[in-house]
């Protein structure tokens, strides 16, 4: 029995285009490292912006994500491995992400959002209102002589 | 299939070692991590971070056990971490707001 012309050029089809999506990919994620490393965009990863110095707040949703991110990959690459190899994988789609880990990236999140919260409100009443005072003051000064 | 696999993984690990890099050569800031508003060590950002860096190794190690699938992440540790946040954010409120008004 021969496999059918159309299936055969279908093949064909898929292959090409599984080795386009792995081109774009690899561009895409060597310009992204490259732009990453070069021009230093990850240096106020874990500032607080209000107080210019790292937030362990921040810190430690960075790790919750990374360590999260990186497990969702890596269980998506064994249910393919297993598979591949003709193990048994009881879910076919997605993989399932358990209550346990999203309560753990809820708890990271939220308490990132409340200490952010709590900075912006006692700035609200702190050293927004003496940086506010500073300017008034400023403002008092007469203006340089060559601006009139 | 293998060949996307190879380079997700390439991708990956070269991201991880730029932010590694990058910590450990002081592009990204990591000063006052641990301090607070007086500039002296801080034990409850100390607590905070040992939580995380243990709560994110149990995750791992758990998940280490059988990659197929994400780790069931027991109550004690979501209770620790959870509680380890509250103190946190306790004495952050406490410090932002009680003690400038007092």
């Amino acid at each position: 029995m021969q496999a059918h012309p159309y299936m055969t050029s279908l093949q064909y089809l898929e292959i090409i285009v599984g080795y386009l999506v792995c081109g774009i990919v690899a561009v895409f994620g060597i310009v992204l490292v490259w732009r990453v490393a070069s021009d230093g965009s990850l240096a106020d990863l874990l500032d607080d912006p209000d107080s210019g110095k790292a937030s362990t707040s921040r810190f430690q949703l960075v790790i919750f994500t990374f360590v999260v991110a990186l497990s969702f990959f890596l269980v998506v690459v064994s249910n393919v491995k297993l598979r591949q190899s003709g193990g048994v994988v009881t879910d076919t789609g997605m993989p399932d992400v358990p209550g346990g880990v999203l309560a753990l990236l809820g708890i990271s999140a939220s308490s990132y959002l409340v200490s952010r919260g709590i900075t912006k409100s006692g700035n609200g009443n702190g050293s927004t209102f003496e940086a506010k005072t500073e300017v008034k003051e400023n403002t008092n000064e007469p203006p340089p002589a060559g601006r009139i | 299939m293998q060949l996307i696999i190879w380079e997700v993984e390439a991708l990956l690990f070269a991201f991880a070692a730029v932010f590694i890099i990058q910590l450990l050569d002081g592009t990204i800031h990591t000063r006052g991590l641990l301090l607070d508003k007086d500039g002296t060590v801080s034990a409850v950002r100390v607590q905070m971070l040992l939580a995380t860096i243990a709560a994110a190794y149990e995750y791992v190690s758990q998940l280490m056990k059988n990659p197929a699938q994400f780790p069931q992440m027991p109550t004690d540790w979501l209770t620790l971490f959870g509680g380890s946040q509250a103190i946190y954010l306790g004495r952050k409120l406490y410090s932002t707001w009680f003690r400038k008004k007092a």
